[in-house]
C-alpha cells in the first residue's frame, strides 16, 4: 500500500514489524523479498515516484581531497533511488575478492564468497540480466575472440535493460497488503534507547514541516554509501560519536571504482575480432568483454583487482561519427555554436558510425563504436580501490533544509591503487602485443607522478560501513548488523569489506537477499514466540 | 616518437626474421656482413636504450646469447630464435619502455645487435 507523509496528521506513529529506510535496489530487494511472511513492511522513501529539485537538494555535500562528481549528481533521491540513472551494467565479485590477499591491506571479508554466490542466480533475475555466465567464452566463440592471453581471464561485464527499480517493481510493492510504502519521508535521527543497544525509532521529516515517528522491531538502513555513514554519524544523542562509531569506523573506507586509461594499443588485429570487445549482443542483452589478471598473478605482483575494457580510442576522446552527431544536436539545443562547428566534420568523416549508431539506437540497442582495420583503442581500467581508513566521509558545517549536517567526502586513493591499475593495463597490454593483436603504447601520464586529469570515479560508493567481524575493523558484523546494536541492520554497498573491480549493484542485490533469510528467520523466530507465548 | 614510426622501428625486427633466409653468410663474422639488415632511427633507439638499462650486454656475444642462440650465432639463426624469445618475453612481462611503447627484451636486443653490428652502441 501507498502513503504520503504529507498527507498524514502532525506526529502521527506508525508501526511495523520491520522499517527499512531508502528505496532503492538493496530497499526495494528486501521489502520484495520479505513480503508475504506475515510481517508488516514499511519502506520508507525520502522522494516521492518522479525526480523533485528540493528533494534532491537534500543530497547536496561537500568534497575534498580528490576531484569528484557533485554528490546531488552521482545519486538520485526517489523511489528507486540511483537505479534511475544507472547503465545496468553488472559483473560478480570474485572468490579472490573475499580472501585475504597480502598485498592489500584489510583485505578477506569475514563471509566466504559461497555465502554470497548462492545469491547471484536470484540477483541476475532481480536485475533482468541473462543467465549467470560471466565467462568470455560463454558468450563468444573462439574464431571470434582475440588470441587468449597469457596471466589473463577473460571475462564479461552484463548490462540489463537497465532495471529502473522503481518503476520495475513499484505496482507489486504498492498492491502488497503487508508494505506500506511511505513516500515524502526523511529520516532525521534514527532514536537509541538509553541502554544504547536497541533502536526504538526514526524520526521523520518533511519538507513541509509535518513530522512522525516510525517503531518497528528491526531497522534496515538502506541508503546509499554516503547516506549510510551521514545518518548514523547523525543520531547521536545517545552515542556522542554516532552510532557503530565506537571504534571511529563509520564512514572509513570509503571505495570507489576509479576509471583510468593507462594504455593505447595500435590494433594490428582484423577489424571484426576488434568489434566484439567494444560489445556485443546477444538475444537482447548486451556483453562487454573484460579482462582480469589470474588471482595468483595479482598476488605474485601485489596488487589490488581491475576489469579492463578496450575502448575505441575516438570513442574515448567524443570523436566518433555518432557521438559527433550526438554532440552536435546538443550543441544547437544549447546554443553552442562552436561545438556544433566542432562536431560537423566529424560526422562527415565518420558516417558509417554515424548510420551504425542510428540504426543501433532505432532497434533499442546500446551505441558501440564500430570498428575499422588498424584500430586504436585504450586499454580502460576499472580499478579495485584497496581499503583505505583516510578515503571517508565525514560530517560538514552546512546544514540541508531539515537541518541535518550535509556529508563531506573525502575520496583518497593510494600508490596501491595507482601501482594496481597500471600495471593491470601493462599486462594486457604486453599480452595483445606478445600475440600479434597490435602494439601498446603507456599513457603519459604513466610515466608522470600522480593521477591523470581524467581519472573518474564509478558512481560507486562503497565500504563506508564495511563487513568485520571485529568492530575496530568495521561497522557491521557477518550478519550485516551494526557492532554492538541488537535490531539495526545495513544494506548495500556500505557494508563491501572490498569491492573488487565489479559493479556493485549485482552483489548489492545479492547480499540484500542473503540479509533478507536473516531477517526472515529472526523474525519467524519472534511470531513463533508470540504465538507460543498465546498457546 | 611517434606512432609510425614506431612502429617502423619495433617491427625492424621482425623484417630481420623475414630477411633471414635470405641471409646466407654463415655463423661467425656474419653478424658484420654487408647483408646485415639496416636499422632505422627508431630501432636505433631502441636498441641504446635497452643497452643503457643493461650496459654488461654491449657485446654480441652477450646479445646473441641472449637470444637463445650458440656463441657463433649469424643473423639467421638470431632471427630465428626472435619470434619465440620475442612471445615468451611479452608473455612472462619482460619487457622495456621506450618512449611509452612496450618492447620485449628480445626486441631490445634484436635492435642492440643492429647498433652494435653498425659500430655503434659501445659494443
Amino acid at each position: 500500500m501507498l502513503k504520503d507523509l504529507r498527507d498524514l496528521p502532525q506526529d502521527t506513529v506508525i508501526v511495523a514489524d520491520l522499517c527499512i529506510i531508502g528505496a532503492g535496489a538493496a530497499g526495494i530487494t528486501l521489502a520484495r523479498r520479505l513480503r508475504g511472511q506475515g510481517h508488516s513492511i514499511c519502506l520508507i522513501e525520502s522522494g516521492g515516484f518522479e525526480f523533485s529539485e528540493p528533494v534532491q537538494d537534500l543530497y547536496k555535500g561537500g568534497l575534498v581531497g580528490l576531484p569528484y562528481q557533485d554528490l546531488d549528481v552521482a545519486r538520485l533521491r526517489f523511489f528507486g533511488g540511483t537505479t534511475n540513472h544507472w547503465e545496468g551494467m553488472c559483473a560478480p565479485l570474485m572468490p579472490m575478492d573475499f580472501d585475504r590477499r597480502s598485498a592489500v591491506p584489510l583485505s578477506g571479508w569475514p563471509i566466504s564468497y559461497g555465502d554470497v554466490a548462492r545469491y547471484y542466480g536470484e540477483a541476475q533475475e532481480v536485475c533482468q540480466l541473462g543467465p549467470l555466465r560471466y565467462g568470455l567464452s560463454d558468450w563468444l566463440e573462439a574464431e571470434r575472440r582475440l588470441p587468449d592471453l597469457s596471466r589473463v581471464l577473460s571475462r564479461v561485464y552484463q548490462y540489463g535493460p537497465p532495471a529502473r527499480f522503481g518503476s520495475v517493481y513499484r505496482q507489486e510493492l504498492v498492491d502488497a497488503d503487508d508494505v506500506t510504502i511511505l513516500l515524502h519521508a526523511n529520516v532525521t535521527e534514527i532514536m537509541v534507547d538509553d541502554g544504547g543497544e536497541v533502536v526504538r525509532g526514526l524520526r521523520l521529516a518533511t519538507l513541509d514541516g509535518t513530522t512522525a515517528t516510525a517503531r518497528s522491531g528491526r531497522y534496515v538502513l538502506a541508503c546509499g554509501g554516503i547516506e549510510n555513514p551521514r545518518l548514523l554519524l547523525s543520531s547521536d544523542q545517545v552515542h556522542t560519536a554516532g552510532i557503530g562509531n565506537g571504534h571511529d569506523q563509520v564512514g572509513r573506507y570509503f571505495m570507489e571504482h576509479y576509471e583510468v586509461w593507462p594504455v593505447d594499443v595500435a590494433m594490428t588485429a582484423a577489424k571484426e575480432k576488434v568489434q566484439p570487445y567494444f560489445g556485443f549482443n546477444v538475444d537482447g542483452l548486451y556483453i562487454k568483454p573484460c579482462m582480469v589478471l589470474e588471482p595468483k598473478v595479482q598476488e605474485s605482483l601485489g596488487i589490488a583487482n581491475g576489469g579492463a575494457v578496450l575502448d575505441s580510442t575516438a570513442y574515448n576522446k567524443d570523436v566518433t561519427g555518432f557521438v559527433a552527431l550526438r554532440r552536435l544536436l546538443n550543441g544547437v539545443r544549447e546554443g553552442d555554436m562552436a561545438e556544433a562547428r566542432e562536431a560537423l566534420p566529424l560526422i562527415f568523416s565518420d558516417l558509417d558510425d554515424v548510420a551504425q549508431g542510428a540504426w543501433r539506437k532505432v532497434r533499442g540497442q546500446r551505441y558501440r563504436p564500430l570498428a575499422e582495420d588498424r584500430q586504436a583503442v585504450s586499454v580502460k581500467i576499472y580499478g579495485e580501490q584497496v581499503p583505505n581508513p583516510d578515503s571517508r566521509v565525514t560530517l560538514g558545517d552546512e546544514r540541508d533544509a531539515l537541518g541535518m549536517r550535509r556529508p563531506v567526502l573525502d575520496w583518497r586513493l593510494t600508490d596501491l591503487d595507482r601501482h594496481s591499475g597500471v600495471t593491470s593495463a601493462r599486462i594486457i597490454g604486453e599480452g595483445l602485443t606478445g600475440e600479434g593483436a597490435g602494439r601498446a603504447r603507456m599513457a603519459e601520464w604513466v610515466e608522470d607522478e600522480g593521477w591523470p586529469d581524467t581519472l573518474e570515479g564509478g558512481m560507486h560508493h562503497m565500504g563506508t560501513t564495511r563487513m568485520s567481524a571485529d568492530p575496530r575493523h568495521g561497522v557491521v558484523d557477518t550478519d550485516c548488523r551494526v557492532h554492538g546494536m541488537r535490531n539495526l541492520y545495513v544494506a548495500g554497498s556500505s557494508v563491501f569489506s572490498t569491492c573488487g573491480y565489479a559493479n556493485p549493484t549485482l552483489t548489492i542485490v545479492a547480499i540484500t537477499l542473503r540479509l533478507a533469510d536473516h531477517l526472515s528467520t529472526r523474525m519467524a523466530g519472534v511470531m513463533q514466540a508470540v504465538h507460543g507465548a498465546g498457546d | 616518437m611517434r606512432r609510425r614510426t614506431f612502429l617502423r622501428g619495433a617491427t625492424a625486427a621482425a623484417t630481420c626474421a623475414l630477411m633471414a633466409p635470405a641471409l646466407s653468410a654463415p655463423a661467425s663474422a656474419a653478424l658484420a656482413s654487408p647483408f646485415r639488415p639496416l636499422a632505422s632511427d627508431a630501432a636505433r633507439r631502441i636498441g641504446e636504450h635497452y643497452l643503457a638499462r643493461n650496459p654488461d650486454q654491449r657485446s654480441h656475444r652477450a646479445l646473441v646469447a641472449g637470444l637463445g642462440c650458440s656463441a657463433g650465432a649469424g643473423w639467421r639463426e638470431a632471427c630465428d630464435a626472435f619470434g619465440a624469445a620475442r612471445q615468451a618475453d611479452f608473455r612472462a612481462g619482460r619487457t622495456l619502455t621506450v618512449d611509452g611503447w612496450l618492447v620485449a627484451e628480445a626486441e631490445g636486443r634484436l635492435c642492440a645487435l643492429l647498433l652494435c653490428a653498425e659500430g655503434g652502441g659501445g659494443c
